[in-house]
């Protein structure tokens, strides 16, 4: 794997992993007695943001990279079902996390006022939330388990 | 200095940050405890502690995930991935993830959920050092769920007699 490659894949997991954490505090800050508007209008930014340069990182090395080298030594292996299952299911998934990420980001930059005045409005945002983290903690164990299945050097 | 070191010393710190935390938000919370209430003072040297367990949460995460990468650039496999030991580890950290929402949206009761956060921290420890366990995913997980509970029963039991005291 030269340098550029090895980047997109550390970028898409660093880069995933830091849109999961910002997406697991906001329930945190929803939570609270008093809503600071401020901290979630950045936190919302920096995960939808995160999920997007995940998913271009992570696109990129996918289709230029994984389907050469990678794939082939997963399906020779051990553990066939880490492509066939895993990564099919990830990369379905994985389309339309920053679609749910931009969804939050536009709630809570236009509708703060409503977040802070209907309680429905708010849990059902903390529902969606949960849903991104859950969902992005499931392809999250994915990854580990399709890297857990590349064995022989491409 | 390479990336590993620069990794296991994010690793380390992160541990040390939960697993103190986590032990003195305990400590605290029992001494604090005497005079039979927490006040807003005490309350918010818990706060701090709680704070600290979530960064060393997040340290520990990303350092993690620093780890597999290192592993998946040398080929390390499913010997090391699926290994037992990684596995409960992985488990661990999400129970402990799940216990820490659960407690924040009080779906679970918050003596419950320290005691989780408590010996899953101190079980990551144990697992990230003890690289050779013997042991199988069904009996580390046992030994896991066993001590959960037998913590459970040691901290009311704590709980009871400093409570009991004060009266």
């Amino acid at each position: 794997m030269n340098l550029f490659f090895l980047n997109a894949l550390v970028w898409h997991i660093l880069l995933g992993i830091a849109a999961i954490v910002t997406y697991a505090g906001l329930p945190l800050l929803l939570k609270g007695k008093e809503i600071n508007v401020g901290l979630l209008k950045i936190y919302s930014l920096l995960g939808f943001l995160g999920f997007l340069g995940s998913w271009i990182a992570g696109g990129y090395y996918y289709v230029s990279y994984y389907g050469k080298a990678v794939k082939s030594p997963i399906l020779e292996g051990a553990n066939p079902w880490a492509h066939k299952i895993l990564m099919e299911s990830k990369e379905h998934v994985f389309l339309f996390l920053p679609f749910l990420a931009f969804v939050v980001l536009i709630l809570v930059n236009f509708f703060s006022k409503e977040l802070i005045s209907s309680e429905k409005l708010k849990n059902n945002l903390i529902m969606l939330c949960l849903l991104i983290v859950t969902l992005g903690i499931i392809i999250t164990l994915s990854g580990i388990a399709i890297s857990g299945s590349v064995t022989n050097k491409p | 200095m390479d990336w590993l070191t620069f990794i296991r010393i994010a690793h380390v710190i992160g541990t040390v940050l939960g697993v103190g935390a986590t032990t003195f938000a305990e400590i605290f919370y029992l001494k604090f405890l005497k005079d039979g209430e927490i006040d807003p003072f005490e309350n918010d040297i818990l706060k701090v502690f709680y704070r600290i367990i979530r960064l060393g949460l997040v340290i520990l995460v990303f350092s993690g995930f620093g780890y597999l990468v290192m592993w998946r650039l040398n080929f390390l496999g499913p010997q090391v991935f699926f290994s037992d030991r990684f596995l409960v580890k992985i488990t661990i950290i999400l129970i402990l993830l799940a216990a820490a929402f659960a407690m924040n949206f009080r779906l679970i009761n918050l003596r419950v959920g320290s005691t989780i956060t408590l010996v899953s921290w101190y079980m990551a420890m144990i697992l990230g050092i003890w690289r050779k366990t013997p042991f199988s995913y069904p009996v580390i997980f046992s030994a896991y769920v066993i001590l959960t509970i037998t913590t459970y029963f040691v901290l009311r039991f704590l709980e009871n007699k400093v409570r009991t005291k004060h009266q």
